[in-house]
């Protein structure tokens, strides 16, 4: 079993990865539209996040700083710069099929991480399950490609 | 339910209200000198500041605060997110642009905002928007100041890129 430190360490440097990754995506998509991007994912993350943690009880966790803080360091960082690079995929020039693996891969991802909370005991899934995740986060980017989509129309 | 009704409709929801009609009207009241962009840009970036702050401080294991009637996420938390909370910056930017005071003046205009908002969150606190059990407001004060800072920084870059016209 990982311990407490070792699971931090892990998301500070996939943080710092996340991070540094921007600096390419910044070469191909305009700067205003990933700040927006980034700061409407992380709405959208933490207001369904809530509803489903918090609101509706369908997930619990214990309230100890330490495994607060290793989720919310990747909900500000690898899931919100997930999201900006599958959006620019998206929007890209690429087939249909090839969009279609990369959305996959992302969403995979994506669960994968809270499934990875999960199996270290920091989450535990009550009322909850990979279909339901595959869903919310699905939701998030369908609404993400919306905002991305009519806020490059308004700096065009 | 997704976001929990108010316990009672009392002085916090009536408050809420009160100053979201009031600031949405002072809003299209008040010459726009910002382009678009930048309004969306503000906008969203204050979203995210709330309600990163009210998520991480205000719950488990912190507990610093909690706002309106339940320690949940509930509708008029949305409320003050979503439409209310950003009205206070897009002000601060909108009177910024129309001067642009530079160093030590720049520094007095956060003051002041940062005055108005500490004033504002008080008599939040008074209507019992924000029940503190744990906060001070002189935390809220120092927030205020970065948080209106960046906000300046923020839409400057943004103006820059794609000015009001």
């Amino acid at each position: 079993m990982v311990t407490n430190m070792e699971a931090m360490w892990i998301f500070i440097s996939l943080a710092i990865l996340s991070f540094a990754s921007l600096s390419i995506l910044l070469k191909n998509m305009n700067i205003i539209n990933l700040w927006g991007g980034y700061f409407f994912a992380n709405i959208l993350i933490t207001n369904t996040g809530i509803i489903v943690n918090l609101n509706l009880q369908f997930t619990k966790q214990d309230p100890i700083p330490i495994i607060f803080w290793v989720q919310k360091i990747p909900e500000l960082s690898l899931k919100p710069v997930l999201l900006l690079w599958l959006i620019y995929l998206l929007f890209s020039r690429r087939t249909v099929l090839s969009k279609i693996i990369y959305f996959f891969i992302c969403l995979t991802s994506l669960v994968c991480i809270e499934l990875y909370f999960v199996h270290i005991r920091y989450l535990e899934w009550v009322n909850w399950n990979v279909y339901y995740s595959y869903a919310r986060y699905s939701l998030i980017i369908f609404l993400l490609a919306m905002y991305s989509f009519y806020l490059e129309k308004l700096i065009n | 339910m997704i976001f929990p009704l108010p316990k009672e409709f009392d002085e916090n929801e009536i408050f809420i209200i009160i100053s979201t009609v009031v600031t949405w009207i002072l809003m299209f009241v008040i010459r726009r000198r910002l382009s678009y962009v930048t309004i969306v840009i503000i906008w969203t970036f204050n979203i995210f500041l709330a309600l990163s702050a009210d998520i991480t401080i205000s719950v488990k294991p912190y507990d610093y605060y909690y706002t309106i009637d339940h320690k949940t996420h509930e509708l008029f938390d949305v409320l003050l997110h979503f439409v209310t909370y950003p009205t206070l910056p897009y002000f601060v930017v909108t009177f910024y642009q129309k001067n642009k005071p530079k160093g030590i003046k720049c520094l007095f205009y956060i003051i002041f905002w940062a005055g108005i908002a500490i004033i504002l969150e008080w008599i939040a606190f008074k209507f019992h928007v924000f029940t503190y059990t744990g906060w001070k407001l002189y935390l809220s004060y120092i927030t205020y100041l970065v948080v209106l800072a960046a906000n300046i920084g923020l839409a400057n870059f943004t103006e820059r890129e794609h000015p009001y016209k």
